[in-house]
């Protein structure tokens, strides 16, 4: 024994050399496949002869539901291995943890759970080797000591796993060695088991032949045997689905088949191998068991593939079997003590010793010897339990632990594919699982025959025979089935439904797109809050890691990704660093497991250089939600600014998205290309603006806090040219003005197209089509339409031919400013123009007008149908346009420069016109006695458009001393020399006149009004009748023009 | 209509298909046949028809590895 332990030291040793030596003679697909068969352990390898020897056929589920889970490889596992090395997860609990939001709670409940299942199962291998090896010996002594093989055996197993199972400090790495004797030893099992058979069935028995006609006849006639041929349905459903999940969750399986797995291409030959070899494994089963029976060998029936050789006098071949065995056993040991060794490392102890470890240890040193005293420790309790308890007693454990690894099923396999399964539901599902494996299959199958057996197996806790474990409720099945069917009904359950009750944070659900989509195309990498890493640099990203890895291989790491990356530490960009972040966060979760990497990365504490708390910065640019800004060159910083402190972002534009995405570093944030591209939703045609506004909307609907950046609407415009009516565009222009309420609008227009005095930085504006480009032109169009729409034909004509005589002499656009020498030369030609088209306005296309020229171009062209049709109103034909674009129904009716005087009592009319204005894109400002808090409440005006007349010195509003009229005067001129569109309201002419004089009222009003004039601003004065004497009156109205407020408009 | 083994495995439909096809062969109402039927050529039916679909399952998986790779 202990000499083959030391050939598998020199095999473990070949392989690593080999290796170094750069020819592996592990990364082949047979090794792979032949590693993958450490699932065939002492238990399988003496317990099948046991199980077909007294149950029959029973044995044989075991091996199906493996050979089952590989005709699944290339769906299941082939994604479970992409994952795990996508994200460098190197256990189950590393695996299931991850998908769950990197929880420590779920990698901390599946450690522990592995370390429960795999103590006995450990136990029993070594149980197994002593008593094969008593049975061939009898008790060892040495010098009258009594050696304990198991001890012996536990301790090389040990030291064995230590050296080969944890070489490296990052176990992504693939240990050779170790893989090389599983396989090897995986070799040597089968070789054993295949020489038995063939020497029990041909040698001893001349055939399988008579072995099947023996039993046949001993079935038929002895009923202990009666069962041998039998198959229990149910059982054998419940032993293939735990034994197909035990193939893809046991931690040695998870170990070998996913982290160990050099190339995914191995897989595919392991999906015939590796059934092949169970096959092979299982073929003369029934032939040793039923042999040793028909011969009446001597002792237990698990050893009957030792006994019956022995007894026939063939030693050297006894001994081969009992290597074999050996072999199994400590294959099992070796792999499940690393496996499960790294996982409690990663996923138990190291996020809970993370807090508390001080900055001078050396952690590098400190992971890697806990990583190998944590490997010891399985060993050693498996020692331990082993001394406690008898082999029988642990006959089925195999069974038990593969009800445990079933347990992680639903949140492992169901996570993989199942986006909606959150961390709370795998919580729930897992623990009630556990709970329940261990109250039915743990405790049952290892209680012995002590109190727990008497009491509580044999008729339930205190004597409640419902709640009895092996028959919860009643429950009348065989123990295995019985504890299946409650563990996975109870768990699948708990799983589905509190998930569906729960909802993941987003970056759970950013990880479980990362997990369920591993194989789409273009997966969004990991969500790094960008800002998070922009005051970082490479070099602290190098000293954090360093911390965990050891400096020198932080340091080449770090190198040997920039080079991939083609850049330097001194001119990475946004993108690069993320990329290294990455690859930082992956290389962290490696060495110290998923929750660990995550508190690393969100405790400041750990890595404060890196992790300059973005959150409490603030943008650099401010911009108020529900507004519409332009911004000529800065709008894609602006809008970088934004998303990156916590605003969600739509981009629309006409550049390339992956350009825009490496240039600026968004990872989020979705961006649409304004293109005639097809075949991808990331395309949106410029000329389909019916989807283009749905797409706004719906994106904005689904925010509360929300940006979105349009480069840019002269694109759209000019697209759309010739192709849509001039109407449409209009509306959709409006629909997203109405928009911007509920988001920050960017437009990145260029100063040009935008008649509107605007900063070249960041301009706020208030309406869209009279600001923008030629829209205000395509607006005159629809009045104008609108106007004519009225007129009988005959009058029509005439209307439009004096119109365009008009427009051609140049009365009705003020200043015709083309866009551009060249757009207007093609679009006023007059060749083209008429005579072709008689009753159409002769409007050019390249006229621009602002808002004021727009309304006294309406204002004339109104003039002009008046003067055919005395009958036309001008306010009355426009309404329902005017509202329906927005605009105040006043608007139409009030001169710029002019001032008006509205005579009424109280000012309701005065402010509803006033409110009405500055609420359709005016810029408004208010002299009021009101409190500006009740003038916003009435009247909807901004309480910022109010000047509080009042004594009191007021700090929340703007106010002014009434008597102060140098104030006055220049907070007004003030205004109108910053306002594009200016309305004034001055409503407390009464309280003026008291607190100070109507003389010096009068001649303040005459001022402003000679101001009024020259701003082009409209200046509404409310005067109370009652309040003034006919003189004075007649005074102030002579000053003005009177508006007559009509009801109802 | 062009059958071709390789494009056969490429779906992931084919797997779970072979998958189910697996387990309805090897589990109750199917394996009652085969236990009902006691023997053929003096061996057990179960036995030989356990070791049919066993070889079977292997049968795919190394076809798959055989044509659908290249």
């Amino acid at each position: 024994m202990v000499l083959y332990l030391l050939l598998l030291f020199g095999i473990a040793q070949f392989a690593v050399r080999r290796r170094l030596a750069g020819r592996s003679i592990v990364s082949n697909p047979y090794v792979y496949a032949l590693s993958l068969s450490v699932y065939v352990s002492a238990w399988t390898f003496y317990g099948s002869i046991g199980r077909a020897a007294s149950n029959g056929l029973e044995f044989l589920p075991i091996y199906l539901g493996p050979s089952l889970a590989m005709l699944l490889g290339w769906v299941l596992i082939r994604k479970m291995i992409k994952i795990s090395k996508e994200h460098r997860l190197t256990s189950i609990s590393d695996f299931i943890s991850f998908r769950y939001g990197r929880s420590y709670a779920i990698g901390a409940i599946v450690a522990v759970v592995s370390l429960v299942m795999v103590t006995p199962y450990v136990a029993l291998q070594l149980i197994a080797i002593s008593t094969s090896l008593e049975v061939l010996s009898g008790p060892h002594t040495i010098l009258g000591i009594e050696i304990e093989t198991k001890l012996v055996v536990a301790l090389l197993l040990g030291a064995f796993a230590v050296i080969f199972g944890a070489r490296h400090l990052d176990p992504m790495e693939h240990h050779e060695g170790l893989i090389a004797v599983v396989a090897f030893e995986s070799l040597v099992k089968l070789v054993s088991f295949l020489l038995v058979g063939l020497y029990v069935t041909y040698g001893i028995f001349g055939g399988y032949g008579p072995i099947l006609e023996g039993i046949s006849r001993a079935i038929s006639t002895n009923p202990d045997y009666s069962n041998l041929m039998g198959i229990n349905y149910t059982s054998w459903f419940s032993l293939t689905l735990i034994s197909f999940f035990a193939i893809l969750l046991l931690p040695r399986q998870f170990y070998v088949m996913v982290v160990e797995n050099s190339d995914e291409a191995h897989l595919k030959k392991a999906m015939w191998l590796f059934p092949l070899y169970l096959f092979l494994m299982n073929i003369f089963v029934p032939a040793i068991a039923w042999g040793g029976l028909l011969l009446n060998t001597p002792g237990i029936k698990d050893a009957f593939i030792l006994t019956i050789p022995y007894t026939h006098g063939q030693d050297l071949l006894a001994l081969f079997v009992f290597i074999g065995g050996a072999s199994a056993a400590t294959a099992m040991i070796l792999v499940e003590s690393v496996a499960v060794g790294s996982m409690m490392l990663n996923d138990l102890e190291m996020p809970y010793l993370l807090g508390r470890i001080g900055g001078g240890m050396n952690l590098p040193g400190l992971l890697l010897q806990m990583r190998r005293l944590n490997i010891l420790l399985v060993v050693a309790l498996g020692y331990l339990y082993s001394r406690a308890v008898a082999y029988h007693s642990l006959a089925d454990i195999g069974i038990v632990s593969f009800l445990a690894a079933s347990q992680f099923a639903p949140a492992a396999l169901g996570g993989l594919f199942w986006k909606r399964g959150t961390r709370e539901g795998a919580m729930a599902g897992l623990v009630s699982g556990f709970l329940l494996w261990i109250y039915t299959a743990l405790i049952p199958t290892v209680a012995g025959e002590g109190w727990l057996a008497t009491n509580l197996v044999a008729n339930g806790p205190f004597g409640i025979v419902a709640l009895k474990p092996t028959a919860l409720f009643g429950m009348n099945l065989d123990i295995w089935t019985h504890s299946v069917f409650w563990t996975l009904f109870v768990n699948c359950t708990l799983y589905v439904l509190v998930s569906l009750m729960s909802r993941p944070s987003p970056a759970e659900a950013a990880l479980t797109n990362s997990f369920v989509d591993v194989f789409k195309e273009n997966v969004e990498p990991l969500p790094v809050d960008r800002g998070s890493i922009r005051m970082g640099t490479v070099d602290e990203l190098q000293t954090t890691l360093a911390r965990y890895i050891g400096d020198d291989r932080a340091k080449r790491l770090v190198n040997a990704e920039l080079d991939r990356l083609g850049t330097t530490r001194d001119r990475i960009d946004a993108k690069q660093l993320l990329e290294l972040w990455g690859e930082f966060e992956k290389t962290l979760t490696g060495s110290v497991g998923p929750s660990a990497t995550r508190m690393i990365v969100e405790e400041k504490v750990l890595v404060t250089p890196v992790q300059e708390a973005v959150e409490a910065t603030q943008p650099t640019y401010e911009l108020r939600p529900g507004r519409t800004f332009i911004i000529p060159e800065k709008a894609y910083e602006v809008f970088t600014d934004q998303i990156t402190h916590g605003v969600e972002g739509l981009c629309i534009t006409i550049h390339d998205p992956e350009e825009l995405r490496r240039r600026w570093g968004f990872r989020e944030t979705p961006i649409i290309k304004l293109s005639h591209e097809k075949g991808s939703e990331r395309y949106i045609s410029p000329t389909n603006l019916p989807l283009l506004f749905v797409t706004i909307k719906s994106f904005v609907e689904s925010s509360k806090n929300s940006i979105v950046l349009l480069d840019n609407v002269e694109h759209l415009i000019n697209e759309n040219v010739d192709l849509v009516p001039e109407r449409e565009v209009l509306d959709f222009v409006y629909q997203i003005e109405l928009l911007s309420r509920e988001t920050r609008m960017v437009l990145a227009e260029r100063q040009e197209f935008v008649h509107l005095k605007i900063a070249s930085e960041i301009s706020e504006i208030k309406e869209l089509i009279l600001t923008l480009g030629p829209l205000s032109t395509y607006l005159f169009k629809v009045f104008s339409d609108a106007m004519l729409s009225g007129l009988d034909s005959a009058t029509r004509v005439d209307v439009i031919r004096d119109v365009n005589e008009s427009i051609e002499s140049g009365t009705i656009f003020e200043k015709a400013e083309p866009m551009s020498v060249e757009s207007s030369a093609v679009a006023c030609d007059p060749d083209m123009a008429q005579p072709s088209k008689k009753g159409v306005l002769k409007i050019c296309s390249g006229i621009v007008l602002n808002r004021r020229e727009f309304f006294i171009a309406i204002r004339r062209l109104g003039r002009i149908i008046k003067k055919y049709d005395p009958k036309f109103d001008l306010a009355a034909s426009v309404r329902d346009l005017m509202n329906s674009f927005g605009r105040s129904p006043f608007e139409i009716s009030l001169i710029p420069g002019t001032t008006y005087v509205i005579e009424e009592e109280k000012p309701n009319k005065s402010l509803e016109i006033f409110g009405e204005l500055v609420n359709h894109g005016m810029d408004g400002l208010c002299l009021s006695r009101y409190n500006p808090e009740i003038l916003s409440e009435r009247y909807g005006i901004p309480t910022g458009t109010v000047i509080w007349l009042t004594q009191k010195s007021e700090s929340e509003h703007r106010s002014v001393d009434p008597t102060n009229f140098p104030r006055l005067s220049s907070i007004l001129s003030d205004f109108l020399h910053k306002a594009n569109y200016p309305v004034i309201l001055l409503e407390g002419l009464g309280y003026l006149i008291t607190q100070s004089n109507y003389e010096t009222v009068l001649r303040f009003i005459q001022s402003q009004r000679d101001d009024v004039a020259l701003k082009n601003a409209i200046f509404l004065v409310h005067i109370d009748p009652l309040s003034l004497d006919t003189k004075e009156l007649h005074r102030l109205e002579s000053e003005m023009e009177p508006l007559s407020v009509k009801p109802g408009v | 209509m062009a059958l071709s083994i390789k494009d056969l495995f490429r779906q992931d439909e084919t797997w779970v298909f072979l998958f189910l096809m697996g387990v309805a062969l090897l589990n109750w109402p199917l394996l009652s046949l085969a236990t009902g039927m006691m023997s053929v050529f003096g061996y057990p039916s179960i036995l030989l028809y356990l070791a049919l679909v066993w070889l079977l399952i292997i049968l795919f998986a190394y076809i798959f590895d055989r044509r659908g790779s290249s």
